[in-house]
């Protein structure tokens, strides 16, 4: 099978003063794939997604995107390269509506100058409303649709978090990075979002999450990367690695 | 809907305010006003979108004021130019200093453009370049004497020259009122959003693909870019100029108007410089001029230390009671 | 002796007695900034209120040089304190933004406090001392109260050593300092903490008020501190947040600088001289912050 290599890192080390927190992680990330990243608390995982979408600097090693070297590039920079991103503690801006949450990055995206948009310009509003009808398809993708004009502080935990994910959506990235999608959420609101990312899916998106719900990780992903304490212990299809010894050891803490 | 019909009470009465007071010397406090609000707006840019505090903002009046005079008065240029110059020059070396202070954590950044505030004060008051004025009378340094006031038309058709007071207050409420609209316009235009974007959370901003560097560099521009116009407005109006109008000082009075007011309010800003220049004028009456100067010092102070503990959005936040709404205007 | 030298030697001591009062704020400064995590912009208002006191309560109650002296030091630091509990206190936790715009708010107060008690009138002298005049040393002059603020800084810091390294409340205020958790586990009472280190704080700037207060000359104004309280803010960060010894070592290199270029340098470049003398602090920051801005983050 020779799909193409969406995101690749080479010999990845991260420390924060005498902590190790990644020790030469190699991973691969193909076109198409949905990829779980699993480990106990602590072993690296965050770690690597803010290493790989520029939000920390690594000490060693390489990253790459779609074969292009983005090491030292800066978040904002990697981001507008196609790679949307969630975090741990589901981060929204509080303030705005869900709509406008939406659109922030498509108003980036928008080719009006600023005195474009100071005069109104046709160009300005033209695009204004293509935004609008883009971020409305999206939240209904997400099934948020018909809370567009609430504020995004005032919405209930469950719904912010599948804002989180229209917000990294929001610029058609190609790679998404999800941290923990489905913490807070209960099991109908796990089992939406399995739905929602199988669609985002089959559209063509590849799709890299950690997770610590078992069942929601095994059932979507194609294949699991196992890290403890900084380093791949396991890397192949959710069946085997559940079952890998070193996998249960990490776990469980050794003795089984 | 009770808002907008008491913006639009606002304005008109703005503009009918010279003959609603009637004395030369309310006009000037309207004049000041006017200007200051400018200056404010353009701190507010600033504060309001990048968080960053900068008591640098009445050096920027400063070299606005400085550049307009002296292109008037060395170059004979027309006042239009020297409007437009000032700002851009104010506007540049607000770039040019934004770009390695932006990069420091809050207070390092404010009291960076402390720094550079005093240093600036220092050269205001001792470059002989700065320091102009007629035949045969001494001045001081930094001093520049007898700008000369705007003018509109050509000589061949006739000429309008703002040397009154209510032209004057004509002028400057027309900046003020263009300056209003291109704030409106900044917060729906693509660089506003970013801001706004990355006052609520920066690194979700990061992660969409908002360039936090640029952004801010921007809103220093354009908050240099304000203070330069007022700073230019500031100099044809009176005359006259002196470098310690320009100190730290008078940046605490600014920064005092916008959190007071609101910094993430437009309307709470102008709210914030109409307050902080009324407040003097209203206590003449009881006391003598240094008993005022204390009081109005003592009260803006306990109103600054009030505001930013309880209400840190600013006086404005007693409007959103009768409104209901928790968002930027 | 040569005229060089002797001009050297004499703004070297000029130096010295300038930075005195340039190190007693910063080193106040220094140690709230370091125990409470506040840029107090309002410290150095604290030493021009005490000038004021002093002057005062001389006139007043008739209190001599060193009655009025330790009446003020003590007001002004029950002053500092008092800030610290109305204004500091209340907004534990906030941003160092946030506390210095407090701390703007409070210099604006005692300045204003200051103008209250002035009532309207603009001049004052200094502070009526029990010397006048000046010495002459082998071709340097120093005024006799201009000596004594010489002699007598370096006394207050060692004893401010003395307190914070050798006593157990300066050792406390050492480990909040350095770690307000650990310190907090080992049972230190932070508040009794912060209030010492606000206390000691004031009342090294009412003793440096006193003292500059007494300099013939000196006008004794709302805003004659206004040029310190920046400096010292500039001082405490050159010589790093919470840093005692860069905070000693700062004032004196500053007053020195100033002291030096002013006297020595007047004509030989453009930017140097009497006039721009008050601006090296300012240049020195400037410079650190373009060419290292992790520089700045040498808190203890």
């Amino acid at each position: 099978m020779n799909r193409e290599t969406v995101l690749a890192t080479e010999g990845l080390t991260k420390r924060f003063g005498g902590l190790l927190a990644l020790h030469q992680v190699d991973v691969k990330i193909n076109r198409g794939e949905i990829v779980g990243l699993i480990g106990p608390n602590g072993s690296g995982k965050t770690t690597l997604f803010n290493c790989v979408s520029g939000f920390y600097k690594p000490e060693e090693g390489k990253v790459f995107l779609k074969g292009e070297e983005i090491t030292s590039l800066q978040a904002h920079q990697i981001a507008r390269k196609g790679v949307g991103r969630t975090f741990q503690l589901a981060k929204l801006f509080s303030n705005l509506t869900v709509l406008e949450n939406v659109m922030i990055a498509k108003h980036l995206m928008n080719r009006t100058g600023f005195l474009g948009s100071l005069l109104k310009s046709r160009n300005y509003r033209e695009s204004e409303s293509k935004a609008a009808q883009e971020a409305e398809r999206l939240l209904n993708l997400v099934d948020l649709a018909d809370k567009k004009k609430s504020v995004a502080k005032d919405l209930p935990y469950g719904s912010q978090r599948l804002l989180t994910l229209a917000i990294a959506l929001s610029f058609d990235p190609e790679l998404i990075l999800l941290d923990e999608p489905t913490a807070g959420m209960n099991h109908e609101e796990a089992e939406k979002l399995v739905k929602i990312l199988r669609k985002i899916n089959e559209k063509g998106g590849t799709i890299f999450l950690v997770e610590h719900n078992m069942r929601f990780v095994m059932k979507l992903s194609q294949r699991i990367i196992a890290l403890n304490y900084g380093e791949v212990i396991c890397d192949g299809e959710p069946q085997v690695v559940c079952k890998d010894e070193a996998v249960c050891a990490a776990y469980l803490g050794g003795a089984l | 809907m009770g808002f907008k019909l008491l913006k639009l009470g606002v304005l008109v009465i703005s503009l009918f305010l010279p003959f609603l007071l009637g004395n030369q010397y309310y006009l000037h406090v309207a004049v000041k006003m006017a200007i200051w609000c400018i200056a404010v707006l353009g701190l507010g840019i600033l504060v309001g979108f990048t968080g960053q505090i900068s008591v640098a903002h009445s050096t920027f009046l400063g070299i606005g004021a400085y550049s307009s005079a002296l292109l008037a008065l060395k170059l004979s240029f027309p006042f239009w130019a020297c409007l437009i110059l000032a700002g851009l020059i104010s506007a540049m070396i607000g770039l040019l200093i934004g770009y390695p202070f932006l990069r420091l954590k809050g207070h390092y950044f404010a009291i960076s453009t402390l720094a550079f505030c005093i240093l600036m004060e220092q050269i205001f008051s001792n470059w002989k370049f700065l320091t102009y004025g007629p035949e045969g009378v001494t001045m001081g340094p930094g001093e520049v004497m007898g700008i000369p006031s705007p003018q509109l038309g050509h000589p061949a058709i006739g000429v309008f020259e703002f040397s009154t007071k209510i032209s004057y207050y004509y002028l400057v409420l027309g900046f003020l009122l263009l300056a209003i609209y291109v704030m409106y316009g900044l917060l729906n235009s693509k660089s506003g959003r970013a801001l706004v974007a990355m006052r609520e959370d920066e690194d979700l901003a990061r992660s969409v693909g908002i360039d936090p560097t640029k952004y801010k560099l921007f809103a220093f521009f354009l908050s240099s870019l304000f203070a330069g116009i007022a700073g230019s407005l500031y100099a044809h109006y009176v005359k006259f100029l002196s470098a310690n109008s320009f100190n730290f000082l008078e940046s605490f009075y600014i920064l005092m108007a916008v959190i007071i007011g609101g910094k993430d309010s437009i309307v709470g800003m102008i709210l914030g410089a109409i307050l902080i220049n009324l407040l003097p004028e209203l206590l003449s009456f009881p006391s003598s001029a240094p008993m005022i100067s204390a009081i109005s010092i003592a009260i803006l102070a306990t109103t600054l230390i009030l505001t930013i503990i309880f209400l840190p959005r600013g006086l404005i936040e007693f409007s959103k009671l009768f409104r209901g709404k928790g968002r930027d205007e | 002796m040569g005229k060089g030298s002797e001009l050297f030697l004499q703004c070297l001591v000029n130096g010295f007695v300038v930075g005195s009062s340039y190190t007693l704020v910063a080193l106040g400064l220094t140690m709230i900034f370091g125990v409470l995590r506040i840029p107090n912009f309002g410290h150095g208002n604290l030493l021009m209120l005490s000038a004021f006191m002093t002057l005062f309560s001389g006139r007043l109650f008739g209190f001599p040089y060193w009655g009025a002296t330790l009446f003020s030091v003590v007001l002004i630091t029950l002053i500092g304190v008092l800030s610290y509990f109305l204004l500091f206190r209340p907004v534990k936790g906030a941003s160092p933004l946030n506390m210095l715009i407090i701390a703007i708010g409070l210099y604006f107060l005692l300045e204003a406090i200051a103008i209250f008690l002035t009532k309207g009138q603009t001049l004052w002298g200094s502070v009526p001392t029990p010397w006048h005049g000046t010495i002459n040393v082998s071709g340097i002059t120093i005024g006799i109260q201009e000596l004594v603020i010489l002699i007598f800084t370096p006394i207050l810091i060692v004893a401010v050593y003395t307190f914070v390294f050798r006593t157990k409340t300066g050792s406390s205020i050492r480990a909040v300092a350095q770690d307000p958790m650990a310190a907090a586990l080992l049972g230190i009472r932070e508040d009794r903490v912060m209030v010492a280190t606000f206390a000691l704080a004031s009342a090294l700037a009412g003793v440096g008020g006193a003292m500059v207060g007494g300099v013939p000359g000196q006008a004794i104004t709302p805003t004659m501190a206004s040029m310190l309280t920046a400096k010292a803010f500039i001082i405490v960060i050159l010589g790093g947040l919470g840093s005692m010894t860069g905070a000693v070592m700062g004032g004196y290199l500053i007053g020195l600088t100033e002291s030096l270029s002013a006297g020595m340098l007047q004509g030989y470049l453009p930017l140097l001289g009497k006039g721009y003398a008050d601006a090296y602090a300012f240049i020195l920051l400037l410079i650190l912050v373009i060419v290292k801005p992790e520089g700045l983050f040498g808190e203890k």
